[in-house]
């Protein structure tokens, strides 16, 4: 048996001599394979497991339709009107204002002028016939796989608290976000990685985890506006250490300290060590995911073909297309939820179309379309998008309206402002109908009419699928049992498949 | 009642320094009515029972006794059967003690001293020695600072990007605990300290000034939040600001959550809706935020006031008058000079021309009454114009200016009286030319043209001047005009002139006909020369003067430049504090109960301003004066000995402080869904002690600091685990806990000699300026680790929210194992630290490796440790790091070991 064993059998005669760390130095990777064993082996321990690591997979309430989640958020407000909710009133009433029926809120971010139309031209795509502007052209493709809900609606006008309701499900208090929650509830699929990643998210607010603890978080990758260039995960390339075996020699002397003091404090055993215990344990998993984690980064062993298929190598989609072909490799790694966001000052300010909106969202529209379709081509033809559960929106639709009010001051060079109280979202895969509409907005689209669904529904109804009941996934904080969908909720089952 | 009421209130707002007020218990007051709540088993629940000192009871192990808190806890532990565990070793009881006080690790001095101190006091003496450290207040202070949700940076000033006036509030914090405040008296200041009478000479007394000083500073208290400031609809966000206010007051002081009544009657504690907005009535008439008018992100900055006494502030007033005096004498020259400019281009001639013309029919808006607007707000300014003399000299005006200097718009609609063509004419002031472009018209998108508007030489009243901005075709009806300011490409700003009337001029053909001479004088347009000369005009010409005239003079007229000058030099800089007042007195009313929360569904009648009703058995309601906001009567209530909240909740604060947990687990929450105390009869008698002592925390820290329980070492006997009783039974054993991320960054700090120890008080902020609570600020951090600074809160668990925070998560993460793997900062410590001992002269490997040991862990290494690591060191060498690298990696080590960062 190699000497080296020991020293982590919590015996501190066996600290190695000086003849074995040279030894060990020379042998390398043998080392890192012992410290898996063991690392798996105690985790194998399923009660102090539990008590250990909050990240430990936690069974659901019931058998989930999708065992993760990835969800393609445009930063910014997509107009619904110009891609998938077709409001064939806008062409004919273009220039005139809003019938009395349907009354501008009383604050809005902008003023409101008259009606705009689409700059887009509809027609049916698939055998589902679904109306569809020419905005996604690739996405189109995929109707029939795609299951729109077109009621969705909120209050928050601006984009902060919007993008902190839509997450979070509260607007102006620090709430945890969908994910974290999905973690708290789930734990984590994944050995060496972690349970909720975020692929360059935006600095919101909505991304800390409030009350829960940071080990629910997302972790980041990238960071909103920097290209694939800087995508990586905080302190997880090796910096210092110039080869894995010095890395690993490295965490060697630090764990035969931490055995040293854990035996002076009670022994491996003591349940008052769970807490030294799991930092030593997180040490070993930290080094595992520096081995791994750059790997899916770095889209090795990808072929040509699949890269085509996301559009990577054309200049407009190649960075929106290395994004979600990571989110497809997280995936296949156990990650439980994983957020892409596409978020870029390229084509005027992120999707938020004040004005030149054709510009803005042909741009964006490009850089996006090709890299998604590739995505739901990719999963299922992989056979994951029966349970990965694909999300596509944003905080908030835009207004039939032009911007400005003026009495006809309206210029067609404008854009649509933010419009919380009807806008589209579509899901793929995980237990959702394919091929499926639901819910409505007005004749003008400019607020949620049948069959509304709240933001709370939304969240309800996506932790359904992942197997959770939103009512019993509960953390108290502050005296209260807090959820994400607060007091309200309730789930779209017309939407989840039978 | 009311008689006495009255009186107790009078009396106390005269001398409100008084610690323990004698405030009788009244008979119960009849319950008020139409509400749902059971209040007389409300009134029966643990923590509304008034508190009253329990009897410390009798224990077996009468040794193990060393002060009343220890038999409390024994005697918990011996109907349990459970023994505590042993004491801890000295070292590990100072490197406790030492970091819970002070947020540092002992230095080698202080545990050299400690070990060799013999005496059955050291221990005491030790306690002694921290609760004086003036690092004991940073330490505090950061536990307090998290209660109140305070955090850096948050509290940003769109028009002062640099303002740092919350800091202030922090280093009062710091203060206040270094000088052990008496708790009620730090009540006070938060909430109503700009209320308290001001005692003392302020100006010639320095403690008189300190306490002025920390009056003003400490109600930021009420203003440091987190609200949305961009909310769009602005009655919203004067009640979030109200409810921040209100459910923070109630964590902090009372832990309770009060927010839940906000929309309806809390479910879980008595809290009903009324009393939400009889406390939202006091915070509704609070001011912490400028005049703000109903326009899209119209004036929401926090308010200021200058740190300064109120003669200081009488004296930079009288300068500025000074000032002003000297300038105005100076614009009368240039007024005189303007003056005959003007009649160069007037004379008799076209005088007598114009007045045989009627003044054409027009519009006026005042710029103000606008219907549309973007980035721009309106302003009050003044004048005092030197061409009228008395005292209507003072000219005021209201006008429209830039707001966020990015792209700017107006919109007026009006309707005229008749089709056909329109001069618009602007009074206005600007700097140099801003183009705007003008909209105008029934559709007026057909004519937008970009026209100048050339700068009147300054901005504000002394500037204006009329200018003409073309002509347009407007048929008569509903009308709009629209005046924007677009982006300077290169600048990426935008202005906008400020603008204080708009008139629209109807050009008539027979009008026109009679005008028509070929010279207009210096005027551009003859509706413009009517309108500037003409005696029935309804405006008088405004005539700017030239800023070249203005400057010249100043040069000429040494004697006025010179006052200024002086004046100028004599006016002190004061900083800028965060501010915190009450709405003008006529200004105070109630506010109506919001109905479900909802802004626009209120109740009829207003809400009375008030206290919660729940302790109405135990303290008189205060009355609420007309002509304050009633902050001073509720700080009062809250800081009054019977309340039965406010003592219970800060004991267990501060017990938390030192153990990792509370004695009820929910700091934040006494009321039915928080924990219920472990040692109920421990949190009361420690309460009634602490109100006892005056207040005293540093009482309340010695009494724990100095018991046989806090001696206790972690680790609990084999048979006692078992058993399972010691897990289940809190208090066995002296909790582990993670260091917070300040402590793990000053412990690296201090490794390599960085944090100079203050041994007096006051703090030299200066000296603690690496700390990690402050090195952000103060612009301290080391050359690029600033953002890893930054990062490193977050990996940490410091994750602020803008709410209260009452106890930090102690997380372990593979993000933070990550970080001590590859996150520069750390290795950034240990290369210095590796620095450090490598410097040290004629000493073997061993002894350096110990001095390592020393400066981390406070102890040395193992021999069978020191062996490995020196092997360590070597073979790294062979495999080619050099010895600065070896030794950098050895000190990164104990960085990333449990030891460092855990407390026993």
């Amino acid at each position: 048996m190699n000497p080296m064993t020991n020293p982590r059998e919590h015996n501190l005669a066996c600290i190695p001599s000086r003849r074995e760390w040279l030894q060990r130095a020379a042998l390398g990777f043998g080392s890192v394979a012992l410290t898996d064993i063991l690392a798996r082996r105690a985790m194998a321990d399923a009660r102090q497991t539990a008590a250990l690591n909050p990240l430990a997979p936690k069974p659901p309430n019931f058998a989930p339709k999708a065992k993760r989640v990835i969800y393609i958020f445009l930063d910014g407000g997509v107009s619904h009107l110009d891609s998938f909710d077709y409001k064939p009133r806008l062409k004919k009433d273009h220039g005139k204002p809003l019938p009395d029926s349907i009354r501008p809120p009383k604050f809005t971010f902008a003023p409101q002028g008259r009606i705009l139309q689409s700059p887009w031209s509809f027609k049916q795509y698939g055998q589902t016939g679904k109306w569809c502007s020419n905005l996604f052209p690739h996405i189109n493709e995929h109707v029939d796989e795609l299951c729109f809900i077109h009621s969705l609606h909120h209050k928050q006008n601006d984009h902060v608290t919007a993008k902190t309701m839509i997450n979070t499900g509260h607007g102006t208090e620090p709430r945890p976000p969908l994910g974290s929650w999905l973690v708290y509830g789930l734990g984590s699929a994944s050995e060496n990685l972690p349970a909720y990643i975020d692929i360059m998210p935006d600095g919101a607010k909505s991304r800390s985890t409030a009350f829960l603890p940071n080990h629910y978080g997302g972790t980041p990758v990238g960071k909103a506006q920097k290209t694939a260039r800087f995508r990586t995960i905080e302190n997880l390339e090796r910096t210092w250490a110039k080869t894995e075996n010095t890395q690993r020699q490295h965490l060697d002397l630090v764990q035969l300290m931490n055995k040293e003091h854990q035996s002076r404090t009670g022994g491996n055993t003591s349940p008052a060590n769970a807490k030294l215990e799991a930092e030593i344990k997180n040490l070993e998993l930290a080094f595992r995911m520096q081995a791994e984690a750059p790997d899916v980064i770095s889209l090795q062993g990808e072929s040509e073909a699949t890269q085509d298929l996301y559009g990577i190598g054309e200049p407009n989609t190649t960075d929106f297309g290395r994004a979600c072909l990571m989110a497809r490799r997280f995936a296949e790694r156990g990650v439980r939820y994983i957020t892409v966001t596409h978020s870029t000052q390229k084509y005027g300010n992120l999707w938020d179309q004040h004005s030149r909106l054709e510009e803005g969202h042909t741009g964006n529209a490009r850089a996006v379309d090709k890299p998604i379709a590739g995505l739901l081509k990719d999963l299922k033809s992989r056979g994951m998008l029966d349970d990965t559960l694909v999300i596509f929106g944003s905080e908030f639709g835009r207004t039939p309206t032009f911007e400005f009010m003026d009495g006809g001051l309206g210029r067609l060079t404008n854009g649509r402002d933010h419009n919380p109280y009807g806008f589209t979202m579509w899901f793929a895969g995980g237990g959702v109908k394919p091929g499926f509409s639901y819910g409505s907005t007005d004749d003008y689209g400019y607020y949620a009419s049948e069959n509304k669904v709240s933001v709370y529904d939304l969240h309800a109804t996506i932790l359904q699928l992942m197997g959770l009941d939103h009512w019993a996934l509960t953390y108290r904080h502050s005296g209260r049992d807090f959820r994400l969908t607060d007091e309200f909720g309730h789930v779209v089952d017309d939407v989840i498949h039978a | 009642m009311e008689h006495v009421r009255s009186r107790i209130f009078a009396g106390l707002v005269a001398t409100l320094c008084v610690a323990a007020i004698a405030w009788p218990l009244s008979p119960a007051i009849a319950d008020p009515g139409d509400d749902s709540y059971n209040w007389k088993t409300w009134r029966q629940f643990w923590s509304f029972k008034p508190v009253q000192r329990p009897a410390v009871p009798q224990v077996k192990n009468k040794t193990w006794v060393r002060n009343p808190i220890d038999a409390f806890i024994l005697a918990e532990l011996e109907k349990q059967d459970v023994t505590p565990a042993a004491p801890a070793e000295k070292r590990t009881w100072l490197r406790r003690v030492t970091f819970l006080l002070t947020g540092l690790p002992p230095t080698p001095a202080e545990i050299e001293a400690f070990l060799d101190d013999e005496q059955d006091d050291a221990h005491a003496t030790v306690v002694d020695r921290l609760l004086k450290s003036p690092h004991y207040g940073e330490r505090m202070g950061r536990h307090w600072l998290d209660v109140v949700r305070y955090e850096q940076n948050r509290v940003r000033l769109k028009h002062q990007p640099t303002f740092r006036g919350e800091l202030h509030y922090r280093d009062y914090v710091v203060r206040a605990f270094n000088n052990d405040k008496p708790y009620d008296r730090f009540i006070m200041e938060q909430i109503a300290g700009d209320l308290l009478e001001v005692l003392g000479d302020t100006d010639k007394d320095e403690v008189a000034r300190q306490r002025y000083f920390d009056q003003i500073i400490a109600p930021a208290f009420l203003s440091i939040g987190d609200w949305f400031d961009e909310c769009t609809d602005p009655n919203k966000l004067r009640m979030d600001i109200v409810d921040d206010m209100i459910d923070t007051t109630g964590k902090v002081f009372m832990g309770l959550s009060l927010g839940c009544a906000r929309c309806h009657d809390h479910p879980f504690d008595p809290i009903p809706t009324e009393d939400y907005y009889a406390l939202g009535g006091i915070f509704k008439n609070t001011k912490i935020i400028g005049e703000f008018s109903e326009f899209w992100r119209d004036g929401r900055d926090r308010m200021t006031r200058e740190l300064a006494t109120k003669s200081q502030v009488r004296a930079n007033l009288e300068k500025d008058k000074i000032i002003d005096q000297a300038i105005k004498s100076i614009v009368v020259l240039c007024e005189k000079i303007a003056r005959q400019s003007d009649n160069m281009h007037r004379n008799a001639d076209m005088d007598q021309f114009v007045k045989d013309i009627p003044v054409p029919e027009s519009v006026t808006i005042e710029a103000e009454n606008f219907a549309g607007v973007d980035n721009l707000k309106i302003s009050e300014v003044e004048f005092v114009n030197p061409r009228i003399a008395g005292k209507d000299a003072k000219e005021k005006a209201t006008v429209i200016e830039t707001q966020t200097p990015l792209s700017q718009w107006v919109r007026y609609t009006f309707r005229l009286p008749k089709t056909g063509r329109y001069e618009i004419h602007v009074l206005y002031s600007a700097l140099g030319p801003t183009p705007i472009e003008v909209q105008a018209g029934r559709n007026p998108a057909t004519v937008a043209l970009a026209k100048p508007i050339e700068g009147t030489g300054g901005w504000g009243l002394r500037y204006r001047a009329w200018q003409s901005i073309g002509i347009y075709h407007m048929s008569a009806g509903p009308n709009a005009l629209r005046l924007t300011a677009r982006l300077n490409p290169k600048t990426k700003t935008a202005r906008f002139p400020q603008i204080d009337k708009i008139r629209l001029v109807h050009i008539t053909d027979e009008w026109e006909a009679k005008v028509s001479r070929p010279r207009f004088g210096r005027f551009p347009t003859a509706a413009f020369r009517h309108y500037s000369i003409h005696r029935d005009s309804p405006f008088r010409f405004a005539m700017g003067i030239d800023s070249a005239v203005y400057r010249w003079f100043l040069n000429q007229n040494t004697g006025a430049h010179d006052i200024i000058r002086k004046a100028q030099a004599e006016k002190r800089d004061y900083q800028a504090i965060l501010s915190v007042s009450d709405q003008p007195a006529k200004a105070i009313a109630d506010i109506p109960v919001h109905i479900r929360g909802d802004i626009y569904r209120t109740r009829k009648e207003p809400t009375p301003r008030g206290v919660l009703r729940l302790f109405d058995h135990v303290l008189i309601k205060p009355e609420m004066p007309d002509d304050e906001s009633g902050r001073l009567q509720l700080a009062i209530w809250l800081s009054h000995p019977d309340n039965p909240l406010t003592a219970r909740v800060m004991v267990n604060r501060i017990w938390q402080w030192h153990f990792g947990d509370g004695l009820v687990a929910t700091p934040n929450d006494f009321g039915s869904r928080g924990a219920k105390p472990t040692h109920s009869a421990l949190l009361d008698w420690l309460a009634t002690e602490f109100i006892k002592s005056g207040w005293s925390v540093k009482h309340i820290q010695k009494l724990i600091c100095g018991s046989n329980a806090y001696r206790m070492g972690s680790s609990q006997k084999r048979e006692a685990l078992e058993s399972g009783s010691a897990l289940r039974f809190p208090l066995s054993a002296f909790p582990r806990q993670r260091l917070s991320v300040e402590a793990i960054y000053d412990a690296m700090l201090c490794s390599i000699g960085k944090v100079k120890r203050q041994t007096d008080n006051p703090l030299d902020f200066n000296k603690s300026a690496d700390r990690m609570m402050y090195v952000l600020t103060s612009n301290r951090s080391p050359k690029g680790m600033g953002v890893e600074i930054k990062k490193m809160f977050g990996v940490f668990d410091y994750q602020p929210t803008g709410m209260s925070m009452p106890k930090r998560d102690q997380t372990s993460t593979a993000a933070q194992s990550l970080w001590f793997m590859n996150n520069p900062l750390p290795r950034y410590y240990a290369e210095q630290l590796a620095t450090r001992v490598l410097q040290l002269k004629n000493i073997t490997a061993g002894e350096r490796l110990t001095q390592a040991y020393t400066l981390t862990l406070g102890r040395p290494p193992s021999d069978a440790m020191a062996n490995a690591t020196l092997d360590y060191i070597d073979a790294a060498m062979k495999q080619g790091a050099s010895r600065e690298e070896a030794w950098t990696s050895v000190c990164l080590a104990i960085y990333s070991s449990n030891e460092f960062r855990y407390i026993e």
